[in-house]
């Protein structure tokens, strides 16, 4: 154990306090402004807590823009999405975690190729091949696309191959389990950690997803939250700041709190594979 | 009889199943990743906006991006957000992970949250909010200037301070990601290797430079990659916060893309930078790769 040194203990915990500000300030402003009137928010000195609070700019947000449908939206495409992806992603883990079968290895280098293939790179041929299908303006184009993810397989893969021992999957094939079924009612609650680690993470990533669907709505009710609310920050340049500090709360929260329960999990499928132990 | 036609079924079935598990996943792959990539790297090569016919080029798109001022503009830019990313990552994120490793500090639950919060925030909810904050007139950051006798800054509005400006957001939203990888890996560190550092005089600088930096190069080297691809890549930092501009001081390669095809509609043009981007990810990671002695890292 280092030596007990006080004064530094005090210094350094200062400047993680400080750093802790920065970090939260953001959202505390967000949360402080949405409650304050307008002409309050640019107040000079500024305020930290609104002198009147008041709920304007909730109501506002709720009667004058389709902000409900857009949370509604975010909702469906965001449960959607993690619910069938995790699904896949498990299951195409599992078999490359616990069977040995032709052509395992180079469908599986594939999937580890795919991880470094960024984003941007199929943008353009996506979006044409989105409008060729006919799903511009669709949740297909902003779940199907997505469900079959690289990382999700590579994480399901590494946490299976220990975690699922083989004479479980033995002993059920005596007893007559097909092979799925081992996957339901072994694999699958044998892997909850990763399941939560992948699903937070996909959860996560599909409410904050941005650039795909503005290329794919363009119909104002089809929005998402994060679509609907920076075409409202085009609306409102420097204008109703206290509806958009709204709107950025109403967003921001559930994930947030989501994260603070679930952080363990999370953090854990951040570093699968990254960090060798 | 009954019970042998039974265990020919479960073999038969033992024997496709991995393949019936596989193919949901790999038929969705094909559709929305292989595809698109051939189909890409087609479109690459031609002249289309999207309808009519397709003019093929050959390389011409990639000649042209190399002449094309507003590339190399979105290029220098991408540069600077790639540096500074680095810095971030290596100053700000790494101390904090020594700082919420060491013994010295209470409550690292608590701290290790509240850093990693900013990147679970819709960057959207997040710019919107430091639009506020970089306001000329009436912004905190230009109040904390002008309280400290400064005169306030444009942040957005000039072309010199934009890029700063979104690199500010950068370093709020990626710092604690970043410092939960340094943090893994500090935590794999035996703590013997310090106290034996301490019996035998070792200063705390001594012991992070001859202990911490060798044993943490694996991570260091995996952050360096991943941020230097998350920066190429950056786009809705700058897109929401400045638009890319003013003047297009701040916008990014993928700003460019995504102008070039959604706005311009010069989809094989587009498509083109796609792969300038795809290549230099590619570079970066096949370092990595190799610096890290191939996928020793799997479990097989």
């Amino acid at each position: 154990m280092p030596t007990k040194n006080l004064p530094a203990q005090i210094f350094l915990h200062l400047l993680l306090i400080m750093g802790a500000i920065f970090m939260l300030l953001p959202l505390f402003w967000c949360v402080s402004s949405s409650f304050k009137v307008s002409g309050e928010i640019f107040n000079y000195p500024p305020t930290l807590f609104p002198k009147q609070p008041i709920l304007d700019n909730y109501k506002e947000l709720f009667s004058k823009f389709p902000y409900g449908r857009w949370y509604v939206n975010s909702i469906l495409v965001t449960t959607l999405l993690t619910i069938l992806s995790v699904f896949f992603c498990s299951l195409a883990g599992f078999a490359f975690a616990k069977y040995r079968f032709a052509l395992r290895k180079p469908l599986f280098a594939v999937v580890l190729a795919a991880l470094i293939v960024p984003f941007q790179v199929i943008l353009i041929p996506l979006y044409v091949i989105t409008i060729k299908l006919g799903w511009m303006n669709t949740y297909y184009a902003l779940v199907i696309p997505f469900m079959a993810s690289p990382f999700g397989i590579f994480l399901m893969r590494q946490f299976m191959v220990d975690s699922i021992p083989n004479e479980v999957m033995e002993s059920a094939r005596i007893d007559g389990c097909s092979e799925f079924a081992i996957f339901l009612k072994f694999a699958l609650p044998l892997s909850r950690p990763a399941l939560g680690a992948f699903a937070i993470y996909q959860f996560v990533f599909s409410w904050n997803s941005f650039l795909w669907p503005l290329i794919v709505l363009n119909e104002t009710e089809k929005y998402t939250l994060p679509v609907g609310l920076q075409s409202l920050f085009g609306i409102f340049y420097l204008k109703e700041f206290g509806t958009l500090m709204a709107g950025s709360a109403l967003m921001i929260i559930p994930v947030v709190s989501l994260f603070v329960f679930m952080q363990k999990h999370f953090v854990s499928g951040l570093t699968v594979g990254a960090v060798k132990e | 009889m009954l019970k042998n036609i039974a265990c020919l079924w479960q073999n038969k079935q033992h024997r496709i199943a991995p393949y019936l598990f596989i193919s949901p996943f790999y038929i969705l792959f094909a559709v929305f990743m292989v595809y698109p990539l051939c189909f890409g790297l087609y479109l690459s090569l031609h002249e289309w906006s999207g309808i009519g016919e397709m003019t093929y080029v050959g390389l011409g798109n990639y000649v042209n991006l190399l002449k094309d001022p507003d590339f190399h503009l979105a290029f220098s830019n991408t540069l600077w957000y790639m540096g500074a990313s680095l810095v971030i990552n290596l100053v700000f994120s790494l101390l904090l992970a020594v700082l919420l490793n060491s013994a010295l500090i209470k409550a690292k639950k608590l701290f290790r949250t509240i850093y990693f919060v900013p990147i679970v925030t819709s960057v959207v909810a997040a710019a919107i909010v430091f639009t506020l904050f970089y306001d000329r007139d009436y912004g905190l950051f230009n109040v904390l200037f002008m309280a400290l006798g400064r005169k306030p800054l444009d942040w957005l509005g000039s072309t010199s301070l934009s890029k700063l400006a979104v690199i500010g957001l950068i370093a709020w939203r990626w710092t604690g990601f970043n410092m939960v990888y340094f943090l893994a890996g500090l935590q794999s560190i035996p703590r013997s290797l310090y106290e034996a550092a301490v019996v035998d005089g070792a200063s705390p600088l001594q012991s992070f430079l001859k202990i911490t930096l060798p044993l943490l190069k694996p991570v260091i080297l995996f952050v360096v990659v991943i941020t230097l691809i998350g920066s190429i890549q950056i786009f809705d930092e700058p897109y929401i916060l400045t638009g890319g501009g003013p003047a297009d001081s701040s916008m990014s390669l993928v700003i460019y893309l995504f102008r070039t095809g959604m706005e311009y509609l010069n989809l094989g043009y587009a498509a083109a930078i796609g792969f300038i981007i795809f290549g230099m990810t590619f570079i970066l990671s096949w370092i990595q790769i190799n610096l890290m002695g191939g996928f020793e890292g799997e479990k097989s």
